[in-house]
């Protein structure tokens, strides 16, 4: 709305330091340990989730069922325990993490894509085209991101397919306000308006002149989706309408987990765990960027 | 004042027929034909057709629509195509315990993520504030179904304090309560933090120090007040998370809310009804959004004019 008025005064503030800018935010970055925890801890938890095929199998520990085997505790052989068919806890959450990360990377591919397309065309061209796609955003941005999720769904029904993209549509306008707003700061600068005297076209200003540049708050808000989505695929499945079985997923598992809970109450602790972990060590590298990048805090 | 208000509830109206036009375009997506839901898989085709001319399911879209919303606007929401209720009643008798849950959340978020924001950013790393912080991390990364479900696993399975499911007195409310509102919570005291401290280390506050001012009127009546706008804008945004959350949350309690309605509905593939509790919930979170709106111009006299002029100009530009 007032966006661009704000951007004209921001503008010749921000100085663009190109080669050393990424330096710098390392730097900034690494600085803070905690951040550096929550890095470690999710390149950790995605290195076990790629690599397990090279020390599970798919098939025998985590789908097939063994009756003889249910409800046993942790031990040496079933680290985090069976469940009620058997099957191996273990396997079942770390193959859960496959679909929780697939479907959150998904979603903010999806998002972010048509979020990019739609914010950066309102922020480059605003006048009346901005005007439009940012109303339509504001209605979308009315209705709750779960509650818009849980309708898409209903209607489309239940699938992997169905669940990214609902799930990404529903972010697609914080996605594009996001863009909107960054791209906002940039399009007034001398840089720019030298392209344009260049005679670049338009989509070459926007895809590689304003996009990289704009990269900062998007990065920042892509590992705050990608969390959430963590979060947003658990509590569907939760109620029934993600991933179902015997596909293991972390809300599911935590759905059928919840009726054992009075006498197995760690089939429900290990998959929630991993949603918080999952999840904390991602907000975590979200923040650390977001205050590695904020030129106000910069020293 | 009144006239931005007005004109704040005048911005709402195409919001809300924007909001029930996408939600009904939705759920016209969704397959399956609701003349056979309704009759059951072996009804004769004659019978059929006739449902569908009855339920108006041969005019075009946009008619159907227009129909709809003039039906909804005096209160009829269609009838269930599985139990020929009419969908009011039903979401009438299902909406207080969801926005209950959702209200409990924000009066918690208010009442404790607010202090303890000010607490915080006040002794900033002191152990208090630290601990604080990590609390809320962990309450923020954890999905409200599992914090539930660890609830009920402490407080009414091993302690068997709480009741763990249904409705029976207040008591029930107390879990379904603390796992609604902690992530509100977690988040509103993250906001009240960070908005402090960045108004702490203004110059008008060190003048309010140096002309001796005594510290509780520099925290509350400088630094607070100033500090609040971006928290209340917050409030709004939360109470439409908190809604979507208690849906869910619901589900772990067995709560007979909305969320329930909602899912029970989806399962049964009962349309009129999913469309009528997801439109009541998005209206409601647009109906709070709207009041945190009027509320955030009387917590800030100047800023109002402002926002209202810019609002006017963007108004005038595009609506």
């Amino acid at each position: 709305m007032n966006g661009a008025r704000v951007s004209v005064v921001t503008a010749p503030k921000i100085k663009v330091k190109k080669k050393s800018q990424s330096r710098v935010i390392w730097t900034r970055f690494k600085r803070n340990k905690l951040v550096l925890l929550g890095m470690m801890v999710s390149i950790l938890m995605l290195t076990a989730v790629l690599g397990a095929d090279l020390y599970l199998n798919y098939e025998t520990k985590a789908l097939d069922q063994n009756i003889r085997n249910r409800f046993q505790p942790p031990s040496s052989e079933h680290w985090f325990g069976t469940d009620q068919y058997g099957r191996d806890e273990f396997a079942r959450v770390i193959y859960g993490g496959r679909i929780s990360m697939f479907v959150g990377i998904a979603t903010v591919i999806v998002s972010l894509s048509m979020g990019s397309i739609i914010g950066s065309l309102a922020a480059y061209y605003g006048g009346r085209v901005d005007n439009i796609l940012m109303r339509v955003m504001d209605v979308f941005l009315a209705i709750p991101s779960t509650l818009l999720a849980i309708a898409l769904i209903s209607a489309l029904g239940s699938s992997l397919f169905n669940l990214i993209l609902s799930m990404g549509i529903s972010q697609i306008p914080r996605m594009s306000r996001i863009v909107r707003s960054s791209i906002m700061s940039i399009k007034e600068m001398e840089f720019i308006e030298a392209c344009r005297a260049c005679g670049t076209s338009d989509a070459r200003i926007i895809c590689r002149h304003i996009l990289p540049n704009a990269m900062g708050p998007i990065l920042v808000q892509v590992t705050q989706t990608v969390a959430r989505s963590v979060i947003t695929i658990a509590s569907l499945s939760f109620i029934g309408l993600g991933i179902s079985e015997p596909t293991p997923e972390w809300g599911s598992m935590l759905s059928e987990a919840k009726n054992q809970m009075r006498y197995y109450p760690h089939l429900a602790m290990f998959p929630g765990i991993a949603i918080v972990l999952s999840v904390m060590s991602l907000t975590l590298m979200g923040d650390g960027l977001r205050d590695a990048m904020d030129p106000r805090l910069r020293n | 004042m009144l006239n931005y208000a007005a004109r704040r509830v005048m911005l709402l109206i195409p919001v809300i027929i924007g909001v029930s036009f996408i939600i009904f375009s939705i759920m016209n997506l969704t397959p399956g034909d609701p003349a056979m839901l309704i009759l059951g898989e072996g009804a004769p085709p004659d019978a059929l057709v006739a449902k569908r001319e009855e339920l108006g399911l041969n005019a075009p879209f946009i008619r159907r629509y227009v129909e709809y919303i003039s039906g909804a606007v005096q209160g009829d929401f269609g009838k269930s195509y599985r139990t020929g209720i009419p969908v009011f009643n039903e979401i009438m008798t299902r909406l207080p315990y969801t926005v209950m849950l959702a209200t409990i959340s924000i009066i918690v978020a208010i009442v404790i993520g607010i202090p303890a924001g000010v607490l915080s950013a006040v002794k900033q790393y002191s152990i208090m504030d630290v601990s604080a912080l990590a609390v809320t991390l962990l309450i923020t990364s954890m999905p409200g179904f599992f914090l539930s479900m660890c609830l009920i696993i402490v407080f009414s399975l091993k302690l068997n304090w709480l009741p763990s499911l249904g409705i029976e007195s207040w008591k029930s409310y107390i879990l379904p309560g603390i796992a609604a509102a902690s992530s509100t919570t977690a988040s509103l005291m993250r906001m009240t933090r960070s908005t402090m401290l960045e108004v702490i280390r203004q110059d008008y506050i060190r003048t309010a120090r140096a002309k001796g001012a005594p510290e509780r009127s520099v925290i509350f009546g400088h630094a607070l007040r100033n500090s609040l706008l971006p928290v209340v804008t917050v409030i709004g945004v939360n109470f439409g998370v908190a809604l979507g959350g208690s849906i869910v949350i619901e589900q772990v309690f067995a709560m007979p809310g909305l969320g329930q309605l909602m899912v029970n509905s989806i399962r049964t593939k009962d349309t009129p009804m999913v469309l009528a509790s997801v439109l009541f919930a998005a209206i409601i979170a647009s109906l709070v959004n709207l009041l945190v709106d009027i509320w955030y111009c009387f917590i800030d006299p100047r800023l109002a004019s402002q926002y209202s002029s810019a609002r006017n100009a963007g108004k005038k530009a595009g609506v």
